[in-house]
């Protein structure tokens, strides 16, 4: 409200004299955006000079002439692009979009910049089209060759999985540009027909070719997550689909787990074995839930391997409670509040998979007692949380044997200070 | 006070402000300008030219930009604004996007 109040005390004090004014302000305008949407003459132009044109065009009420005339400077622009990818040859078709596509992006987010005031001020009342929504519609409608497009990505799919390799990253980024048209588009030019091929595919063979497998591997040992949440999606549709992620994810873990659990060097360090336990639940838990959509299958199959390897390992009660012994000695320095609660809610996660809870529970009341009678506890107040979250998980005797414990370290040392609260 | 934390305001009279980049981009307009994609003039020197705001305006609006920054900080003070500047100060500030 206060805004246009000002506009009109703004036209007030304006005079308008020339009535040439609009034409040759938007001409000024014109060249500029033809300069950045060919990426010309970058560097020269004159952010400043630019953008208060076009925000007087805006005061003084010509919107509409600038609006039209964007329209149509970019509408004759992208016909000249739509040919030079029609006439790409077969094997540069997709760079070649991929790359006007980036500056077409480039170009836009520049003349959005611009034309701010013409994008908060006068799109918002009359409705029109934002400019970056503007710039991708003209985008789909104009240049985008669906056809042609599609049947590249499918041609691609069909190579790869027949051993060829290809440039998963150009794919990447045009299935990015499908995406961000809108979902339909995306939906039509892509998932449709890839589903269709797909299920032809799948049902053709039975399992995975051993290409897919290790493409499948290589993501997940890699972090690849963008890939990763990709092929979720894309097998989540198909019948057989998801249990051949699940198989393939399921082996990777086992192999791993077993691989820790096996390593004699580790055997050494019960600290950094507990450590590398924790580290890859981190990143399995991190997988499960960017890309695999938390999925309860395989969280689940995450847990049964888990629970498996921790206990092919006798001595992983022991570990454990070592763990927390050397984190408690250490007192926990540099973790904020939030940051012990997460450290300890980590551990009790792998005491839920153990199978002998009780050897835990013998040794821990064995570390706990040394650290209490040497002093080298550093926070009860850790030590309370810890005991407390025993024993909401497992309401034993031990817990309370515990409790016991620093109930009597408490008493001695009020005992001993003189009765200091 | 490092040279690529900073940039120059010039009035319309020529008059130049150095100030920091964090205290210009309170404006939305130059904030826009220098993390624009592509290279326009004013980025490539670090200096934007002002032509229409005048040097007692801009000198005002210098002084709104680090007002502000203090007050993000919850500091409760009000800006003074004499009032032989306010029609001009909020063209300005129109302009600029603040």
């Amino acid at each position: 409200m206060k805004r246009n109040r000002f506009e009109m005390e703004i036209l007030k004090h304006r005079l308008l004299v020339d009535p040439n004014y609009a034409n040759n302000t938007w001409k000024i305008l014109e060249h500029a955006i033809m300069d950045i949407l060919t990426n010309h003459k970058l560097g020269t132009l004159s952010f400043e000079n630019l953008y208060r044109h076009a925000y007087e065009m805006v005061l003084h009420n010509f919107g509409e002439k600038l609006y039209s005339g964007i329209v149509t400077t970019m509408t004759s622009h992208l016909s000249g692009i739509s040919k030079l990818i029609e006439d790409a040859q077969e094997e540069f078709f997709l760079e070649e979009l991929n790359q006007r596509w980036a500056d077409h992006n480039k170009a836009l987010q520049m003349i959005l910049n611009i034309l701010m005031y013409m994008e908060i001020a006068f799109i918002p009342r009359t409705h029109k089209t934002p400019i970056l929504e503007l710039g991708f519609n003209l985008w789909r409608d104009i240049v985008m060759p669906r056809t042609r497009l599609r049947d590249t990505l499918l041609e691609l799919v069909y190579r790869e999985r027949n051993g060829e390799v290809i440039n998963r990253e150009l794919m990447r980024n045009i299935i990015k540009m499908l995406k961000d048209l809108g979902s339909s588009v995306y939906d039509e030019d892509f998932e449709q027909p890839f589903l269709e091929v797909s299920a032809d595919f799948y049902s053709l063979n039975s399992s995975l070719s051993l290409i897919e497998n290790m493409a499948l591997l290589d993501m997940i040992v890699n972090d690849k997550y963008e890939d990763l949440g990709m092929q979720y999606n894309l097998f989540r549709r198909v019948p057989a689909g998801l249990s051949i992620v699940r198989d393939v994810l399921n082996l990777y873990i086992w192999d791993t787990g077993k691989q820790l659990v096996a390593d004699l060097e580790r055997l050494k360090d019960p600290v950094n074995f507990v450590q590398c336990l924790l580290d890859l639940k981190d990143k399995f838990d991190k997988n499960i839930s960017l890309e695999f959509n938390n999925d309860n299958t395989f969280q689940n199959a995450l847990n049964s391997s888990f629970e498996y390897f921790i206990n092919l390992k006798p001595s992983s009660p022991e570990f454990i409670s070592l763990f927390v012994d050397d984190k408690l000695r250490k007192g926990l320095k540099g973790l904020s509040e939030d940051g012990v609660e997460v450290l300890l809610d980590r551990v009790m996660m792998l005491f839920r998979y153990l199978q002998k809870k009780d050897m835990f529970e013998m040794y821990y009341s064995l570390h706990l007692a040394n650290r209490l009678s040497s002093g080298k506890t550093i926070s009860i107040g850790d030590e309370r949380s810890l005991i407390d979250k025993l024993k909401t998980e497992c309401r034993c005797q031990f817990t309370s044997k515990l409790e016991g414990m620093l109930i009597d370290m408490k008493t001695s040392q009020d005992t001993s200070v003189g009765g200091e609260d | 006070m490092k040279k690529e934390d900073m940039v120059k305001l010039i009035s319309a009279e020529g008059f130049e402000f150095v100030i920091d980049k964090d205290a210009a981009m309170v404006s939305q307009t130059i904030y826009n300008m220098l993390t624009s994609p592509g290279s326009f003039a004013e980025t490539q020197h670090g200096e934007v030219t002002f032509p229409e705001i005048s040097t007692t305006i801009l000198e005002k609006i210098c002084k709104y930009f680090y007002w502000h920054l203090q007050f993000a900080s919850g500091k409760e003070t009000e800006f003074p604004i004499e009032p032989e500047l306010t029609l001009e100060l909020m063209m300005a500030a129109n302009y600029l996007h603040t």
